[in-house]
């Protein structure tokens, strides 16, 4: 017994105090819609109540970081999370103005960063041999309105 | 008895023609070939091949989702037995005697076993679903709004008991499910909620962006992490030699599959039971019937069997809420709805009624998907073999790609691929602060379901909250909603007070 106030479960803490955030932003962006009354519920009746409920609860689980001993806050491996994230928008860029080859090419280039193991070459084989798959695939099985090469024209 | 003929020849002409056929082989095919990737588990599959039943008829729709649920339990079984990599919570206890037992050289009976087991377990439970059924559906046709709603809220609640873990994180990941569900144009009064102006929004969040993001890309990530540290070969893939179970081998597992099928069965239909729950309730049962229990663990045929019985039946058995009341018992089954939701069919009992020929076909083909999965997969064994050799390096760019294009042919939209991304980055978030990411999908499919029972309900009473209580139905729904709540945060509070003690 040292201390009255110790952090005992930094997990949870955190955990929530992202709760609450949410919360308080569910809150403010729900406080343009009208609340309406039980008998007829306007669109911002359920959202508040939520919000409310969802920063309730995010609190307890805050202030349990104070009382229940629990896990340290994991670390995180920036990697995967950046290099699998940033695959997924380039594809979302490159799809419609590059083509299908050239974004799945870049897509499997950048998704491969997430290990320190990659090898650019077989990536790239991968990379090929998946645009020829996915163009039998999806558009000439399955016809998706996709293009193969970058519009030039 | 005579219906239940009736209905099942109904069924089986549905689901026995050869397009139907061929959507249940590939579903299975598929199922399997992603679900044997070391590492995702069904839910993530099933999350992960979503857009490609999106054109399909529905009845072809379902009949596929519901062959890649299997075949992705099954691959996940096989990964376990050669691997001891679990790809998913229900087949950890399979890894335990399962990967003994092939270290031994017993790989394939091990295999063989899970197969048979699994295919009896599928039978049954399908014989389950057809009598459960009508009966189960014609109750929830006298269900008003007000019952719809407790009954919706007891599933959530169950879920959650039933789920491992801190049950009020638990309860706030569902409560944050229904905020997100809530995003969009609000169907009663027209106005946009939470959509900060993006037109993408006003139909509310895509549910495949949701469930790609949170478990397919999430899980990705987290296998990745978890593998940085070790080296490239991932592991040695157990040999396979003769896949026949010998004849003293299906003796000893007569018991543990029939066992196995009703303890799965049972526990399938609850909610937030489904297979994990019900792998480790079957394996417990068999070690304390057992004369000799220090067996298990080290290569017992019998704890491959039951829990692989188990965890079919239960899969199958979690269809039976979702069909007679539309609630789903586990995140898979509200991946299901969401499909349905997608297909136009409006879950619940009014499709047994409306669509005799959906309901009963999916049946018939849940029957039909189980033999395939024999079949296909005992001789493509090897072939399953090779593909766990493969390096992650290359399987999972590969995975990513194929996630990118069947989120983008959804609706043309390489915003959805965006959300599948952001909600990738939420879902890693969630395993950090340590919660679980399956309440908040049944939060957000149930969300809008619940918002629209419970203002129809409250609309009939005038705005009287009593109406939940005073309808007998519906104030049993509550009061069981309650028993479960306080049946877990009992013994927290003694844990706590403990604590407190000790301090």
């Amino acid at each position: 017994m040292r201390g009255l106030i110790r952090l005992r479960n930094p997990q949870d803490l955190f955990a929530g105090l992202f709760l609450v955030a949410v919360a308080i932003l569910a809150h403010y962006f729900a406080s343009d819609l009208s609340m309406g009354r039980l008998v007829r519920m306007g669109p911002g009746y359920l959202p508040t109540v939520l919000s409310w409920l969802l920063g309730g609860l995010g609190l307890i689980i805050a202030l349990r970081g104070f009382t229940i001993d629990g896990p340290a806050l994991a670390a995180w491996a920036w990697r995967p999370l950046i290099a699998l994230s940033a695959s997924l928008i380039a594809f979302a860029l490159l799809l419609e103005r590059g083509g299908l080859v050239i974004a799945i090419i870049v897509t499997t280039q950048v998704a491969s960063l997430a290990t320190p193991h990659h090898r650019p070459l077989s990536t790239f084989l991968l990379g090929v041999v998946l645009s020829a798959m996915s163009a039998a695939l999806f558009i000439g099985l399955l016809g998706l309105p996709l293009t193969i090469w970058p519009d030039f024209g | 008895m005579e219906a239940l003929v009736s209905n099942l020849a109904l069924g089986f002409s549905v689901a026995a023609t050869l397009s139907n056929l061929t959507f249940c082989l590939i579903g299975a095919l598929l199922g399997t070939l992603i679900g044997v990737l070391p590492g995702i588990g069904p839910l993530a599959t099933v999350a992960m091949l979503l857009p490609i039943t999106f054109n399909l008829p529905p009845d072809g729709a379902l009949i596929m989702l519901a062959g890649i649920y299997y075949g992705a339990q099954y691959g996940g079984s096989t990964t376990a037995v050669l691997l001891n990599v679990p790809g998913e919570s229900s087949s950890v206890v399979t890894a335990l005697d399962g990967y003994a037992m092939a270290q031994q050289g017993r790989a394939g009976a091990a295999l063989a076993i899970a197969a048979i087991g699994s295919f009896f377990a599928g039978c049954a439970a399908t014989v389950g679903i057809a009598v459960v059924g009508p009966p189960l559906a014609s109750i929830a046709q006298q269900f008003g709004a007000a019952e719809y709603f407790s009954l919706m809220l007891f599933g959530l609640i169950g879920a959650v008991v039933m789920a491992s873990g801190s049950v009020i994180k638990a309860v706030s990941m569902i409560v944050l499910g229904l905020l997100l569900g809530l995003v969009g144009q609000d169907v009663t009064s027209g106005a946009s909620r939470f959509t900060f102006g993006l037109p993408e929004l006003s139909d509310g969040i895509g549910f495949v962006a949701v469930a790609m993001g949170l478990f397919g890309l999430a899980e990705i990530m987290t296998n990745l992490e978890r593998s940085q540290g070790r080296s490239e070969a991932d592991g040695t893939v157990m040999p396979v030699h003769s896949l026949m179970p010998t004849k003293a081998d299906l003796m000893t597992c007569i018991g543990p599959i029939l066992r196995g099928t009703l303890v799965g069965s049972f526990l399938g239909i609850l909610p937030g039971g489904g297979a994990v729950l019900a792998s480790f309730s079957a394996y417990t049962l068999e070690k304390k019937l057992a004369k000799d229990p220090s067996r298990f663990g080290k290569g017992a045929i019998e704890g491959v069997a039951s829990p692989e019985s188990a965890n079919n039946a239960a899969a199958q058995a979690s269809f039976i809420p979702l069909l007679t009341l539309g609630i789903p018992s586990n995140p898979v089954m509200a991946l299901m709805i969401g499909a349905m939701t997608i297909q136009g069919i409006t879950p619940g009992p009014q499709v047994m009624v409306k669509q005799p020929e959906l309901f009963w076909g999916m049946i018939a083909s849940m029957w039909l998907g189980n033999l395939m999965l024999v079949i296909i997969n005992l001789p493509l064994v090897g072939i399953w073999v090779q593909l766990l050799k493969v390096p992650y390096r290359l399987l999972f760019p590969a995975i990513i790609v194929f996630c990118a294009i069947g989120i983008y042919s959804l609706n043309n939209s390489p915003v959805d691929v965006l959300f599948t991304a952001l909600f990738g980055l939420l879902g890693y978030l969630f395993v950090k602060l340590g919660f679980e990411a399956a309440p908040l999908l049944l939060g957000f499919i149930l969300g809008p379901m619940m918002e629209e029972n419970l203002r129809r309900a409250l609309q009939i009473s005038r705005g009287n909250l009593m109406t939940f209580v005073d309808r007998p139905i519906s104030l049993g729904l509550l009061l069981a909603t309650a028993g479960l709540l306080v049946i877990v945060i009992l013994p927290s509070i003694r844990r706590g007070r403990e604590e407190i003690f000790v301090e």
